[in-house]
């Protein structure tokens, strides 16, 4: 009799609990259905399946629409976004889904020249103070509302609104005023002409969503964006996968791809894998189609995968290091040059990164505008006995051990990073480095929250820190007095600079502007708040199934034109 | 019944004692979440601002006296700070992820280990016991880790029969249900084998077996009954430990069970998320070990008799 009771237990806990997904995975299904759609929706078991086969489709959809299966392409996340707000707190993950769903005033290419893209055109005026933009007609968000003038006037409020958490919140207090001219028609008065406002709204956290929407979902709008862009949100199983299908009223893409309408690709997935080698065997068994790779190892065992194409792409990256330049001893500009002198970047590369990755020696990096070759030869060269000798001009006394003293007090350092991958080699390599000359040097790793945390407060020596940035305003940002105590990590102060800087700001001419850019790298090389060490090589991995794609800013992967071909 | 309700009352104890120690250890540790949703630009006045309204610079004590008043009167477990998603909904979304993968574990690990302990305490000197106890120290020791990479390379990667990743159809358990179930099977086998040749060699049996009793009878009766308990209670707690989530099958596995939620939402210091999914495992946890113990007095009339 007991243990028919303990049967009954375990059976029934057994079958509470293979009762529940049977219901959601329904429910997903019935969502999805769509009256005259070419795939049948399916359940999210067999979509599985559909994705795999389905990948190597061949035919456009012009040829008998009935009969094609759709196409579909997916592509990993390493962690959930949590939320697609594009106004909200930036979501690792975001960046890479936001341009399917939305879209932004200017579209920003591979060049970073600007194109017109929800703005049919607009008209700079009042010396680069005001912006006039008239919209094309006839847009539609994936609601059905409209896009017009009062919509965009409504999403630039609401960064504006959301200060403190919008990444865009800073760039957008530029904006004094805005003021609806007509329904298609909409005048942004600035507080100062700025060279930099496009580039602000090209990004995908300035991308333009539903107000009705807004509205109708109220806290849970992260969960259901609503934009105007060539898919739109279908299905998201929270750490598991986020699916869209394409949206086939999109007229609106941006001049530089070919086509205009909806795209051939019937459904991008994204699906979330947090383990680097799981998201290789899923690539291998084709449950996956494209991924974001940059350590080194991957990059070399993906380049060995026939049906992989491995494309490099660029964030305008640098990799440097940061010096705390209110503390001993790095409120000197010569001990900085110690560090300089000290550190063989050429073989950080090799040592740390396996050669993917190129040794820098500016600050501004080849991709931005106010890259200047010639500035190179400002670069601290490679020289430790140079180093050395600075030290003793600084009045340091070598001891027997090789080690350093001032007044008794030896010299030993603390070199800050967050716990990312490849942070710990390369800190590894550096304190080699610096050992050679040796000044001994303890590596304080900490989560990035925590990390960010420390160097804002200024709480470290020096740094290793990393930009990705589409505009040289990067310097105004991380380096100018205003921002000590936000993104001024290194507590540097230069008023000649800080001069340059804001000139940069509100400077329309590309020439003259980058004129600017040139002196502000002259004086920091002099200054040396940072040392530049490299600029990382990432890379997007595809399909070799996957054809006509194209690598917009950032490396954005614009899959409008693409098709899968097998 | 008297043991039972004493029981009931400190379960209830530790899932309270469990939460708080969760909250201070998260409000000890460097950083919050206004890290992670903070603007870098923003200027000090927005960061107070948003941390003001994110309630981040109360005191401990008051954080969590906020929290707990709005779980017991309200039953409202909050919001992600990071997503704006009801923690509730991202609780029950992982939990049954979580759930199905521990049944399913649990069951075949049961199957298998019991199955394989009996065999080999029963058939003592033949080829199966060498096999079964070294087999066994095997697969305990074989991190789960390289077994789950190993079973996707084999089963996905160079057959395609199963998929690498992912979950939403009873395809996507099979691989990490054996992943943990393998371990624990090899676990539970070599307790029921030396439980079992325990008993077989106790003195009750030799008698039993002397004054003649049918084999049938003597395992029924004598054997299984004193050897199944120590065994039940092993497979319990590591069926709550797994109800707890495990992090690093879900990891691999792309899955979005509760060891995933709880590890991510640590990373993120959302506390909410944390606090719930600590409760959650809590209760769990509590309630199996609760009706554990009345298994045992179900099982073993002696237990009863021993606690009163």
């Amino acid at each position: 009799m007991k243990r028919l009771i303990l049967f009954l237990m375990v059976i029934g806990l057994l079958s509470a609990c293979t009762a529940k997904p049977t219901e959601t995975l329904q429910g997903a299904a019935s969502e999805g259905a769509d009256s005259e759609s070419v795939f049948l929706p399916v359940l999210e078991g067999e979509s599985q399946e559909a994705m795999e086969s389905n990948s190597g489709e061949t035919e456009p959809i012009t040829t008998e629409s009935v009969e094609v299966e759709p196409m579909v392409v997916t592509r990993v996340l390493t962690s959930d976004p949590n939320s697609l707000d594009p106004h909200g707190a930036i979501s690792a993950g975001q960046n890479v889904v936001l341009p399917f769903l939305l879209d932004t005033l200017v579209y920003r290419d591979e060049n970073n020249k600007y194109h017109p893209y929800l703005a049919e055109s607009w008209q700079v005026l009042e010396g680069g103070r005001v912006y006039q933009f008239v919209l094309k007609s006839g847009v539609k968000f994936h609601d059905g509302s409209d896009l017009n003038a009062d919509a965009v006037r409504f999403n630039f409020q609401r960064i504006k609104d959301a200060s403190g958490i919008s990444p865009l919140a800073g760039s957008f207090a530029i904006i004094e005023s805005m003021e609806v001219v007509d329904e298609l028609t909409l005048r942004i008065t600035l507080t100062a002409p700025s060279a930099t406002f496009l580039g602000t709204i090209s990004t995908p956290y300035a991308g333009i969503v539903s107000p009705t929407a807004v509205e109708v979902w109220g806290e849970e709008f992260g969960q259901h964006l609503v934009g105007s862009g060539a898919y739109q949100l279908d299905d998201w199983e929270t750490g598991l996968f986020i699916s869209l299908v394409k949206n086939e009223n999109y007229q609106w893409a941006p001049q530089p791809i070919k086509n205009q309408g909806a795209p051939y690709i019937d459904e991008m997935n994204f699906k979330i894998i947090p383990d680097a080698t799981m998201q290789y065997n899923a690539f291998l068994s084709g449950e996956v189609d494209i991924l974001f790779i940059n350590d080194p190892e991957q990059v070399k065992t993906f380049q060995q995968v026939p049906e992989a194409v491995v494309e490099p792409i660029t964030l305008n990256s640098l990799i440097y290091i940061g010096f705390n330049c209110t503390q001993a001893p790095f409120d000197q500009v010569t001990m900085r040059k110690v560090i300089a002198h000290a550190i063989d970047k050429e073989l950080l590369v090799e040592l740390a990164l396996g050669g993917v990755g190129s040794a820098a020696h500016t600050l501004i990096v080849p991709t931005l505008a106010g890259y200047d070759e010639s500035l190179e030869t400002l670069d601290p060269t490679y020289d430790p006995a140079l180093s050395q000798s600075i030290l003793r001009e600084e009045g340091y006394q070598q001891e027997n051990n090789g080690t350093w003293t001032k007044n008794g007090q030896p010299l030993a350092l603390e070199l800050l990073i967050s716990t990312r991958s490849p942070n710990e080699a390369l800190a590894t390599v550096v304190q080699a480095q610096l050992k050679e000359i040796g000044i001994p040097v303890t590596i304080n790793a900490l989560d990035s929250g925590a990390a960010r945390t420390a160097a804002t407060s200024g709480d470290y020596q020096f740094s290793i820190w990393r930009y990705d940035w589409n505009d040289p305003d990067i310097l105004n940002m991380y380096l100018s007095t205003e921002m000590i105590g936000r993104t001024n990590r290194q507590f540097y102060s230069n008023p000649d600079l800080d001069q340059i800087l804001a000139e940069g700001e509100t400077q329309l001419d590309e020439a003259a502007r980058e004129q600017l850019y040139v002196q502000a790298q002259q004086i920091l090389m002099q200054d040396l708040p940072w040392i530049p060490l490299y600029v990382p090589l990432d890379f997007v991995v595809m399909r070799n199934t996957i054809q006509d794609y194209q690598i917009g800013s950032m490396g954005r992967i614009v899959l409008n034109d693409a098709v899968v071909k097998k | 019944m008297k043991r039972i309700f004493v029981r009931f009352l400190s379960g209830l104890a530790t899932v309270f004692v469990a939460s708080f120690l969760a909250f201070l250890i998260l409000d000890y540790a460097p950083g919050d979440v206004g890290d992670r949703l903070i603007s870098e630009t923003a200027t000090e006045a927005q960061i107070a601002e948003v941390r003001d309204s994110l309630g981040l610079d109360l005191a401990v004590s008051e954080r969590y006296f906020l929290y707990i008043k709005s779980v017991l009167l309200n039953g409202d477990f909050g919001r992600s700070l990071v997503s704006q998603r009801s923690v509730a909904t991202l609780i029950y979304s992982a939990l049954k992820y979580t759930v199905i993968l521990a049944c399913l574990s649990t069951f075949l690990a049961t199957l298998l280990g019991i199955t394989l302990g009996v065999w080999s305490a029963n058939s003592s000197g033949k080829w199966v016991e060498p096999i079964v106890s070294t087999g066994s120290m095997f697969w305990i020791s074989v991190p789960v880790y390289g077994l789950a990479l190993f079973l996707v390379q084999f089963f996905a990667v160079q057959n395609h029969w199963l998929p690498v990743v992912g979950g939403g159809s009873w395809i996507h358990f099979i691989l990490p249900g054996i992943s943990l179930a393998l371990p624990f099977s090899a676990a539970v086998a070599r307790l029921t084998r030396s439980n079992l040749k325990m008993i077989l060699a106790s003195p009750h049996i030799i008698t039993a077996k002397s004054k003649g009793l049918t084999s049938h009878l003597i395992w029924h009766r004598h054997i299984v009954r004193n050897a199944l308990p120590p065994v039940v209670s092993m497979i319990g707690l590591r069926f709550g430990s797994l109800l707890g989530g495990t992090f690093v099958v879900e990891t691999i596995f792309g899955f979005p069970g509760l060891g995933r939620l709880t590890v991510e939402a640590i990373f993120d210091q959302d506390f909410p998320v944390v606090l719930g999914a600590v409760l959650c495992a809590a209760i769990v946890f509590q309630t199996i070990n609760f009706f554990l113990d009345v298994l045992h007095i179900l099982l073993d009339p002696r237990v009863e008799q021993k606690a009163l």
